[in-house]
């Protein structure tokens, strides 16, 4: 029963698994192409699905004819949006009335609202015949004209793009802060600038896929898709598929990345399910790129009117913002992306007057839903370019101004003008750190040599932050009537009766280590090596624990997600040691858990998790007299959240991980293209779970950011037609096209999470707007500026004439 | 209907396929290896990247029946007797993979680059698997682990010498 | 994506192969590498109802030097030149194109005569075959033909070649001197794309510096890759200085005569035609340097 091995306390503080640079467990399988993608699900007697799609951005649907199309050898069955609505429910909107009448069932009824819309579910022996049966449905349309910009969708007298709500501005506040009157008359200057950020989308590498098996003993739907929020979406397609969620078992095997995009294959759940039940048969649905492309979701695309007010000695006194969104065709998530700019509207700056009237535009588009720094990274272009472009205004610094606005980390923690509590860090630290680590002087020396080189060039900063989870009380600000509050997760942690240790969290993530990084926690409580912790991959809503929040989205895993595991692991650990004590005659505080056998202080023997184990769950009459049987703890993590302040202020996100970046950018006058000579990164996420998964993410957002800066832009033509809806054209870049990272970390633990972590999965967007901030660089010694976030070559070929006139 | 013969992964594998299928889908769905991925509709993601006769190939880019009497790797197959292929090592040393979509045809890529040029600069090794996206890495730890087995001197061609051109 | 159903024919032999695509010559496409092929019978933008696969035909495969041109077999893919021992010495500008081609997959299965007949103006090889005045060899049922590269392309994805022809060789005529200086310029958005502007040009100069022979092609401007003559005019017979340099961009913009220029997304046409000129003027500069270090002692470079 006792083991032989003895330790004492002070060694066992040194196991440490937090905070090491840990490979990942989940590599393994995906290695070796022993990964569970959506795709892979093969079913017995399964049949495959095609959509068929909208070519029009408007127009009424006046016929759709099977008769050809079912006679195509190995087709099933075809549904159109009309037959499946029959059965189902609309898909929930956050709208307020009356545009909560914008109706949304993810298949076109009578009306088609974007080009890629769905239109008709082909049911067939092989995807190929599917795709044979889709080019004989006979569709007749009455062509309407599209709405295709915000600013014409505003505008009185422009076509709707849903009939049944009174404009197109479905969504329209405005919040203000502060004093502005004052703030612009005090101002020594004012940078008033349009601004318009782009439509682009993190595009996973694997595209949306969905399996669904209904089993009509139970009324059970079984759903495989590589939805990255399963558990929250479950209520959603419930409800619209007038079930109850208890009978869809939802499971999100391995999901080949997510972004925020896969938040948003939730209509096709739907529409397989009904498709399901009526031919009785397990079905697969897996899009294409195209598909992906012109009909999943896309990113947010803003055109800002702004102005910042700023003192003499670069101080931001105030900021005033018009935001018109272009949302595309549905609302789905949004106004989210629209009303994040709330989340930390200020940024890392101190200025108090803000003024933020917010536009949400449906048009004749694809969807926008979330997307890798949603909604956050656009308050950040706002709020960076105009200071940046103050800065040379006044003759100063690009990183001086900066540090003349910053709130520093004295003052933390920080109340916003909009009641965002900001959770330590030192951002005056970051910014020298990025400074430091590119040599800020030798850049602008490299900078300076480029130019005489007859090149085009500019050093950019621009600081980020990112933050995360969704207090969903935020919800009250958008629409009155909703009763959400702050937001939770899910864990349980288990020690079988032979000593066996198991974890799971409602995360459901895509390439985050979440396996990893759990196995991480659970090994520090207890006392193992994280190879000892088994812990489920994926997400399986009849196996891992969940709440209403669960899922990967808004960088939560390292705030809500460790948490809630970390919990589970305390209580049992503490469940653990009230056994031992007694098994030992020790006093807990005496105990402590090294390698697998709790151990005293005062040198006896030990006893292993092992024998506790057998203990707890078999040799019950040995127990504690007061003690449940076995050791097992499901833990639900709440959040501490609280209410909004008023009806424009809260906070709305427990913790503001924040970045700078600096960016050396080499323009090809000739050609207008841009290359990054250099890249450096300096991010705080307080305390680091494995800084090696950490350090991947930092690589994943340089990769995201420099992407949608220089080649990556979704643009429609004058019909609504998407122009990039393949690889061919939608520029995700290739290693050759991007540099190497020069990243680095500070830690300042959050003074608000049991762990001292942050959220920092999706980043803040400064390498991006650092581009934006460079190429202006570039172009201000010659009297010009930009306005985008995409360096566009031909626009930049196009100001360089002008400025050479060759 | 046409009859093929192939060697998948060291194997002799028959098929009946319709001419039109894709190779990716012959591996897929016919032989059920589902490590190589599709990413794309137009040969641009080479998250289907196989070995065929040694090379690097977009098996999304050909018909299986071209296949027919050919040598396919797939990356089911780069592992020998139960030891990882030292860039599989290496792709999970250096953090080179999160979500795992890309990496079977990334990695295989890489065995083309390495088998013909043993010591890339990081500009040959970015050119090396620019046929490859990758949507969460930013490339930058991929980079860093082929260059990690080339300076090692640790690669081995799975290929044996008479299966090449 | 899942191409339409076609009748699939393998050939066995050139005879064979031509055999075939006689008797299907009203719906039919050969398949070579199958790199452009593939992709657009997988977007169902092609569709032939019949495809012959003339990937195994051994007898197109290869590279072999004559006393007056280096033979490739159309089917020799992209690799295959990049890796052969005939590319370093004479044949610069065979080299410098093939290493920009795609990526290595694509190298790996794509064969020179397949990107030929495919009459892509965007893809690297036809302005590269016009700069090196090459000969393309065809084969059909009335027999052989030689066709001249300039004329080969007749419009956008259509060649001189019949239905039921083949391309079956390339030659490349030998440089007659050592002093051959050659460049392949390509302006792409991402790497690996279809260009948006391409300038391939071979110079050969004489002990003084000057340009006795001079090949320069222009793609993914023109919707078909066309020869720059009045450039070819310009720098025969001259030292290439500053100031023909500076005459260079002109002179290439003038090659395009009536014909339509492409436009897309990635580039609108007056963008392409904006910028052809500076990749010209890097491109001639750069192939006269090198002819000019090759012939050093002979002549002196700028």
């Amino acid at each position: 029963m006792a083991s032989s091995v003895t330790m004492h306390k002070e060694e066992a503080r040194t196991a440490g698994w937090i905070g090491k640079r840990y490979p990942r467990k989940e590599d393994i399988r995906f290695i070796t192409g022993n990964g569970l993608f959506a795709a892979d699900i093969k079913l017995p007697n399964m049949a495959y699905v095609a959509i068929a799609r909208s070519p029009y951005a408007s127009a009424k649907i006046v016929r759709i004819d099977k008769k050809r199309a079912l006679a195509v050898p190995g087709v099933v069955g075809i549904f159109t949006g009309a037959e499946i609505v029959e059965e189902l429910d609309p898909l929930p909107n956050l709208l307020p009335s009356p545009y909560d009448r914008v109706r949304d069932f993810g298949i076109a009824v009578d009306r088609v609202r974007y080009a890629g819309e769905p239109i008709a579910v082909i049911v067939a022996e092989s995807t190929y015949a599917a795709w044979d049966a889709m080019e004989q449905l006979d569709v007749d349309y009455e062509e309407l004209p599209p709405v295709l910009t915000a600013m014409t969708g505003a505008k009185d007298g422009s076509p709707l793009v849903h009939e049944n709500v009174p404009t197109n501005v479905v969504w329209h506040r405005k919040f203000t802060y502060g004093d502005l009157d004052e703030a612009f008359r005090n101002a020594h200057i004012v940078v008033s600038k349009k601004l318009k950020w782009h439509r682009f989308t993190s595009a996973p590498l694997e595209p949306n896929v969905v399996v669904v098996d209904y089993d009509a003993r139970h009324g059970i739907y079984t759903v495989w898709s590589n939805n990255q929020r399963p558990a929250f979406n479950q209520a959603a397609v419930a409800k619209s598929l007038r079930t109850q969620a208890n009978l869809l078992h939802f499971i999100s095997p391995d999901i080949g990345g997510g972004f925020g995009i896969k938040n948003e294959n939730y209509p096709y759940i739907i529409l397989l399910a009904v498709a399901a039940r009526w031919v009785r048969r397990p079905l697969r649905w897996v899009e294409t790129r195209t598909e992906h492309m012109i009909a999943s979701a896309h990113g947010s695309e803003i055109n800002y009117e702004a102005e910042m007010a700023l003192s003499k000695d670069g101080r931001i006194l105030g900021l005033r913002a018009k935001a018109f969104h272009d949302e595309g065709a549905y609302m789905r998530r949004e106004p989210i992306a629209a009303f994040n700019f709330i989340r930390h509207a200020t940024m890392t700056y101190t200025f108090r007057n803000l003024e933020m009237d917010i536009y949400a535009i449906v048009t004749n588009k694809c969807p926008v839903g979330p997307n890798r720094s949603y909604g956050k990274m656009q308050q950040g272009f706002l709020v960076e370019r105009l200071l940046d472009i103050g800065a040379r205004k006044l003759g100063l610094d690009p990183i001086e101004i900066r540090m003349r606005n910053f709130v520093s980390s004295t003052q933390m923690p920080y109340e916003t003008p909009t009641g965002a509590m900001l959770d330590g860090g030192e951002y005056a630290k970051a910014i020298s750190k990025v400074a430091e680590n590119l040599q800020y002087g030798e850049l602008i020396k490299e900078r300076d040599r480029l130019r005489k080189s007859g090149m085009l060039a500019g050093v950019g900063v621009s600081m980020g932050m990112d933050a995360c989870p969704i207090n969903f009380s935020s919800n009250r600000l958008i629409n009155p009537k909703s009763t959400a509050s702050g937001e939770s997760e899910a864990a349980w942690v288990k020690i079988d009766e032979d000593g066996n240790i198991s974890a799971a969290v409602g995360t459901s993530p895509q390439g985050h280590g979440h396996e990893t990084a759990v196995s991480q926690i659970v090994a520090e409580v207890l006392g193992v090596s994280p190879d000892d912790v088994y812990t489920l991959p994926a997400f399986d809503s009849w196996t891992h624990p969940s709440t209403p929040h669960s899922g990967t989205y808004a960088s939560r895993f390292a705030i809500a997600g460790a948490s809630a595991v970390n919990g589970a692991a305390v209580r049992v650990r503490e469940k653990v040691l009230r056994i031992a004590a007694h098994v030992m005659g020790e006093s807990e505080s005496n105990l402590d858990i090294v390698n697998g056998v709790v151990v005293s202080v005062k040198a006896k023997p030990g006893v292993s998790l092992k024998e506790i184990a057998r203990l707890a769950w078999k040799d019950l009459a040995n127990l504690p007299e007061k003690e449940e049987p076995g050791l097992y703890v499901n833990l639900v993590y709440k959040t501490p959240f609280k209410l909004p302040i008023d009806d424009q202020r809260g906070n709305f996100s427990l913790t503001y991980s924040y970045s700078a970046s600096m960016v050396l950018l080499e323009i090809d006058p000739g050609t207008g293209m841009s290359k990054i000579r250099r890249v450096g990164i300096v991010e705080d996420s307080g305390n680091q779970i494995n800084p090696m998964i950490v350090e991947g993410q930092i690589h994943g957002q340089l990769g995201h950011q420099l992407g949608a800066a220089l080649y990556e832009d979704l643009v429609y033509d004058e019909n609504g037609q998407l122009l990039t809806s393949t690889f061919k054209d939608y520029l995700a870049p290739t290693a050759s096209d991007l540099p190497s990272y020069e990243t680095g970390s500070i830690v300042t633990p959050s003074l608000f999470t049991p762990l001292g972590t942050r959220g920092m999965g999706e980043g803040g967007g400064a390498p991006l707007i650092a581009c934006a901030n460079a190429l202006d660089d570039a172009l201000t010694p010659h009297g010009m500026e930009f306005d985008g976030s995409y360096l566009s070559p031909v626009k930049i070929r196009n100001i360089v004439k002008t400025i050479t006139k060759k | 209907m046409t009859q093929i013969q192939l060697i998948v992964n060291g194997k002799k594998v028959e098929g009946n396929v319709e001419p039109r299928k894709l190779l990716i889908d012959f591996i897929r769905e016919d032989l059920g290896l589902t490590g190589p991925h599709i990413g794309c509709d137009t040969s641009n993601c080479g998250a289907c990247t196989i070995l065929l006769n040694g090379r690097a190939a977009k098996s999304c880019t050909m018909f299986a029946v071209q296949a027919d009497g050919m040598e396919i790797l797939t990356i089911e197959g780069l592992a020998t007797d139960g030891k990882l292929h030292p860039l599989q090592q290496a792709f999970h040393e250096n953090h080179a993979l999160q979500c795992g979509y890309c990496t079977p045809g990334m990695i295989m890529s890489s065995v083309d680059l390495l088998s013909r040029n043993p010591n890339p600069t990081e500009e040959e090794i970015r050119l090396g698997i620019s046929g490859n996206l990758c949507r969460c890495t930013g490339y930058h730890n991929i980079v860093k682990a082929i260059s990690s087995v080339a300076k090692s001197h640790i690669f081995v061609s799975p290929v044996k010498k008479e299966g090449r051109d | 994506m899942y191409p339409r159903a076609f009748k699939y024919e393998r050939a066995t032999s050139l005879e064979n192969a031509i055999e075939l695509l006689s008797r299907n010559r009203e719906d039919v496409r050969p398949l070579a590498g199958g790199m452009s092929l593939i992709p657009l019978a997988k977007l169902r933008l092609l569709s032939p109802g019949c495809i012959v696969d003339i990937g195994r035909l051994s007898e197109l495969k290869g590279i072999k030097q004559d006393k007056e041109w280096l033979e490739i077999g159309a089917l020799t893919t992209n690799t295959e030149i990049l890796e052969s021992k005939w590319l370093s010495g004479s044949y610069p500008l065979l080299l410098d194109t093939v290493k920009e081609i795609g990526d290595v997959q694509v190298r790996n299965r794509g064969t020179i005569g397949g990107n030929l007949a495919q009459a892509d103006s965007s893809t690297d090889w036809p302005a590269t075959m016009i700069a090196l005045r090459a000969k393309f060899v065809s084969r059909g049922p009335k027999g052989e033909r030689i066709h001249d590269a300039d004329s080969f392309c007749i419009e956008p994805y259509t060649t001189a070649l019949d239905p039921d022809e083949l391309l079956t060789h390339i030659r490349v005529p030998n440089p007659a001197s050592g002093s051959v200086g050659a460049s392949h310029i390509k302006l792409e958005r991402r790497k690996g794309d279809y260009a948006i502007g391409i300038v391939s040009a071979q110079l050969e100069v004489d002990n003084e510096g000057k340009c006795v022979s001079v090949g320069v092609g222009i793609g993914a401007v023109g919707v078909i890759a066309v020869r720059a003559s009045k450039t070819e005019q310009l720098l025969k017979g001259r030292r290439v200085d500053a100031d023909t340099l500076a005459k260079v961009g002109d002179t290439v913009r003038d090659s395009f005569g009536g014909m339509d220029i492409l436009s897309d997304i990635k580039a609108p046409s007056d963008y392409r035609l904006d910028v052809i000129g500076t990749l010209a003027e890097r491109c001639i500069s750069k192939a006269y340097s090198m002819a000019a270090s090759a012939g050093a002692g002979q002549g002196k470079g700028r």
